[in-house]
């Protein structure tokens, strides 16, 4: 291919004005060419790589994994729920009815002790009065 | 199953062809195929007689790609790891054996790469898929004018950028 006419080519090419059969002609001649000018050495880049970028392909079985249901994925996760029940009940076990009556007892206590701890804050209040009492006593002794 | 088998197979061309295009806009290798598999299904659910009425079926698919890997870089989260991936691409690119010249084309994956996504979609869409000006200015959804217009500036972009390198080195 004469070089001179690849010259007019890749100045068409550049303004966007070649034809796909001009980029063929392009492409050929740089994938062929044993002699190409340093300055062209991109353009030979270029094409080499538009070249290569054509042949990937989608991934093979790709749909298959993300999709496909096996009966055994349908017997793993029965066998996994039937596992974590029996872990969650172990660690959590229904209350025997003497744990019953030991806990509502102690919820009875518990109530219990806040009455009487508020009680307790009312009886708080009357001492610090007192001391309201002694500091007025204090200022008429002096 | 025949029909979906049946399908798969009709449309085995465009799905290469959109997982390309795909992974072009969104670099992701991940999110290229996550965006193939959603065109693809949509495609399927347009149904049998829908899916032959098109002029191009190709070139529907190509636009709903085009259009779903816009909607896709717009939510934030695929911008970054757009980004985080477009930095990692060399070292994934040199993984593939077939590539003979690494380096060299490492750069050009680099330099197409950074370009904004619409550079790299005309890029992708004339020089790796070999549309005409016509094809791709219905997919864009642009004028033909436009396409050349983006075109020139893209080539020429790409042509500076690579004797910068050549001169000064990376």
């Amino acid at each position: 291919m004469d070089s001179n006419k690849i010259k007019l080519l890749l100045t068409k090419y550049l303004e966007g004005n070649t034809s796909l059969s001009e980029e063929e002609t392009l492409r050929l001649y740089f994938k062929t060419s044993e002699n190409i000018p340093p300055e062209w050495e991109g353009y030979r880049m270029f094409f080499g790589y538009f070249d290569l970028a054509k042949t990937e392909r989608y991934p093979k079985g790709r749909g298959k994994q993300k999709f496909g249901f096996r009966p055994w994925m349908a017997v793993a996760a029965i066998i996994a729920v039937i596992f974590s029940i029996q872990f969650y009940s172990s660690k959590h076990p229904t209350l025997s009815a003497d744990q019953k009556e030991a806990q509502l007892a102690f919820m009875q206590f518990k109530s219990n002790m806040k009455k009487v701890s508020s009680h307790f804050n009312k009886g708080a209040e009357k001492v610090a009065y007192l001391d309201y009492w002694n500091s007025t006593t204090q200022k008429l002794i002096k | 199953m025949i029909a979906e088998q049946q399908f798969l197979d009709q449309i085995q061309d465009i799905r290469d062809k959109v997982f390309r295009i795909t992974k072009r806009i969104l670099v992701s290798q991940e999110e290229a195929e996550d965006a193939t598999q959603e065109v693809i299904i949509k495609l399927w659910n347009l149904g049998h007689e829908k899916r032959n009425g098109f002029k191009s079926i190709e070139a529907y698919s190509v636009t709903i790609a085009k259009n779903h890997c816009l909607d896709r870089l717009k939510s934030k989260q695929a911008q970054v790891l757009t980004f985080k991936e477009a930095i990692a691409v060399p070292k994934t690119v040199s993984l593939q054996k077939e590539i003979e010249a690494t380096d060299d084309l490492n750069w050009v994956t680099h330099l197409i790469n950074q370009l904004p996504e619409k550079e790299r979609m005309i890029i992708q869409l004339r020089e790796i898929e070999h549309y005409d000006f016509d094809q791709i200015a219905t997919i864009l959804e642009i004028p033909e004018g436009t396409v050349r217009v983006y075109l020139s500036r893209t080539r020429k972009k790409l042509r500076n950028q690579f004797l910068e390198i050549q001169k000064h080195g990376l």
